[in-house]
């Protein structure tokens, strides 16, 4: 089954978030240290990466329908919907580096 | 009390009582006589767990064996609802658990005769238009069905697995039986209440419905080769959907040598750690990674081809774990195999398996000395099943109500790994389950196509919720202004109090009719005279009638 823009945008997303944000932290969570070697880490952490940078690079471009959708739902909420906007907004450009650079 | 479950025996279906005899034999048979002499209408719900819990002193043979061999003689139902208990420690102790392992599910064959009817009622066909051929003499009989070689009339060889007759009606009238004494344990024993017997019951007759539907077994045989399709090791036989039914499942037939003859399979020349490895990684991302795994894992349902690869058989009970419920138990076993003993009591915590009454000190204490001790051993020596068990048996102890697909999981990973010793006895299961597992644990918590579709479902909720507020809002102030808005509140106590008064006023009313008429009936008696003499009969008959009702309403206990 085809995946909806939409949900490759979403994915997009939350691939840049975990690759950026938590890949590291759940590799070094003491139970992950427990549990595999130095070097099993070292391969998981190669290729999760790879996969991470694929599915941001797969829905890069239909980022953009999130941001619509959102846009259309917010919109209809009035001021709420306009409020809860700028602070997505805010903590978007606080976690994701793609789009500070790009800014 | 005795009396009210007299009654509730007697509602039970006549047709049943010829089939509760026959179990009261079985049992008299092997040292339950107590149990037994309670069967006929009588409080023996109440005697059949007086009898399981003190142990009768009189027979040489241990209580738990005996009732294996009743499990057995019972026949089908039974012999699954055996193998079910022994997957639940948490239910039965675990001396019972050992014993139940041990349930051999062979039975005699049935005549070809039978099989002969059972496929031709199936079909709606002579059998010889569907097989060219079909082997009188069956392969295996076990107590649902029993396998014959055949070729089908394209020239394939196959098997056909062929349901024992008239299984139905039995398995139909025993878990009727089954439902009837659990419902009595749960109402009137109360101790018994936290085992659940209904719900029990009632999983145990789902599962037992699906496993004698061989249409739902082609169909699990269906899913778990396509999950398997990139697996090279493994064979699961194909399914021949156009001459299979419910009662008859006709499969590709494969060629190979039970797991567990280690002579044969060294004949063969075969790598038999290659093969234990391959049978491990499949139990695990069966469970793990697809949520969807074999749940009767016994060594007579694997066999090994020329080539080494596992054959699996036997699709009849299938464990199926929702991907919520396979992240909290790859946590809870990371935690465990890790030694984490802070991760293993906040995923119990998240679970909510927790009681309230839990000391959770002593929990963590308990917890600490066994993985403490575990993870000094060398990784090689730690016997996974006994593990695993110490941990369930500590769980248990301290009144933490482990879900049975967790306990499922258990059971199929130790059965694999006995299976594993068996046949090469330096395996050593932990040196291949924990990093696997591991592995699996980051890659999940990593998987950004999982969490975008968790995302996307919340993002949409969140925002129909938002997009209805204002109207719901708005709707809700409306009624309020017209004082049009209602509260309905409930309160089970409340209920339990009106329930309680209105069997209080019964009994009063019927106290009060049975007087009136018993005290009429006394006086028109006595007063003689043929009218008087009917009338004063039929009072009393009356009388007898509120005196039944009111002593129905105190043995049910209604309203206490």
């Amino acid at each position: 089954m085809p995946v909806p823009p939409l949900q490759r945008g979403i994915e997009s997303i939350v691939a840049e978030l975990l690759r950026v944000h938590v890949l590291e932290a759940v590799l070094a969570r003491p139970e992950v240290r427990r549990g595999l070697s130095p070097e099993a880490v070292e391969r998981i952490r190669r290729d999760i990466q790879d996969r991470l940078k694929a599915s941001e690079e797969q829905g890069r471009d239909h980022r953009g329908e999130v941001e619509e959708v959102l846009d259309a739902a917010l919109g209809a909420a009035g001021p709420a919907g306009a409020m809860i906007k700028s602070l997505l907004k805010a903590g978007w450009d606080h976690l994701s580096p793609s789009d500070r650079e790009a800014g | 009390m005795s009396g009210a479950i007299d009654l509730v025996v007697m509602t039970w279906r006549l047709r049943d009582m010829g089939r509760v005899r026959s179990i009261a034999g079985v049992l008299a048979r092997h040292g339950f006589a107590d149990i037994a002499a309670r069967m006929g209408p009588g409080a023996w719900a109440r005697g059949v767990f007086r009898a399981l819990l003190h142990r009768p002193r009189s027979s040489p043979i241990p209580v738990e064996k005996r009732l294996r061999l009743v499990f057995e003689e019972l026949g089908p139902t039974f012999i699954k609802l055996g193998q079910m208990l022994a997957t639940r420690p948490d239910l039965v102790p675990m001396a019972l658990v050992d014993e139940l392992t041990h349930l051999q599910d062979r039975v005699p064959p049935f005549p070809f005769q039978d099989v002969k009817e059972i496929i031709e009622s199936e079909m709606g066909l002579p059998m010889a238009e569907v097989y060219s051929e079909v082997d009188e003499v069956p392969i295996a009989a076990a107590s649902i069905a029993q396998v014959h070689s055949a070729t089908l009339r394209t020239g394939e060889p196959v098997v056909i697995k062929v349901q024992r007759p008239r299984l139905n009606e039995q398995i139909t009238a025993d878990l009727r039986i089954l439902a009837g004494l659990a419902r009595l344990l749960e109402s009137r024993v109360p101790e018994t209440r936290p085992f659940r017997p209904r719900a029990i019951v009632e999983e145990f007759t789902k599962s037992l419905q699906r496993e004698t539907d061989f249409v739902a077994e082609a169909a699990s045989m269906g899913r778990y080769r396509k999950m398997f399709e990139d697996e090279p090791g493994l064979v699961v036989p194909r399914s021949y959907p156009e001459w299979t039914r419910r009662r008859v499942l006709t499969m590709e037939r494969v060629e190979g040598v039970k797991v567990t003859d280690r002579q044969a399979l060294v004949a063969m020349g075969l790598d038999l750690k290659a093969i234990v490895d391959v049978g491990m990684r499949l139990t695990l991302r069966s469970i793990f990674e697809f949520g969807f795994f074999h749940a009767d894992p016994h060594p007579g349902n694997f066999f090994v081809g020329k080539d080494g690869t596992i054959i699996l058989l036997d699709f009849g009970m299938m464990g199926t774990i929702e991907p919520r419920r396979v992240d909290e138990m790859l946590a809870f076993m990371v935690a465990v195999l890790t030694g984490d003993v802070d991760m293993v009591v906040d995923q119990l915590l998240d679970a909510d398996l927790i009681g309230d009454d839990t000391d959770l000190r002593g929990l963590r204490s308990d917890l600490r000395s066994i993985l403490f001790r575990y993870s000094d051993a060398d990784l090689g020596s730690v016997d996974v099943a006994a593990f695993l068990q110490e941990v369930m048996a500590v769980n248990i102890r301290h009144h933490v109500f482990l879900p049975a697909d967790l306990l499922l999981v258990g059971k199929s990973i130790a059965t694999m790994e006995g299976i594993g010793h068996q046949i090469y006895p330096e395996f050593k299961p932990l040196d291949a389950i924990r990093p696997y597992l591991t592995e699996v644990y980051v890659r999940r918590l990593l998987d950004a196509k999982r969490h975008s579709q968790v995302v996307a479902r919340s993002v949409m909720d969140g925002l129909t919720l938002l997009k209805d507020a204002p109207f719901d809002i708005r709707r809700v102030l409306r009624k309020l202004r017209r004082g049009e808005l209602t509260m309905n509140l409930r309160s089970a106590d409340l209920e339990s109090r009106q329930q309680h008064t209105a069997a209080v006023a019964n009994r009063a009313l019927l106290g009060g009719l049975f007087a009136t008429f018993f005290f009429g009936a006394v006086i028109l008696l006595d007063q003689g005279g043929t009218a008087r003499t009917v009338a004063g009969w039929v009072s009393a008959g009356f009388s007898w009638m509120f005196f039944l009702g009111l002593s129905w309403s105190l043995l049910r206990g209604d309203g206490r």
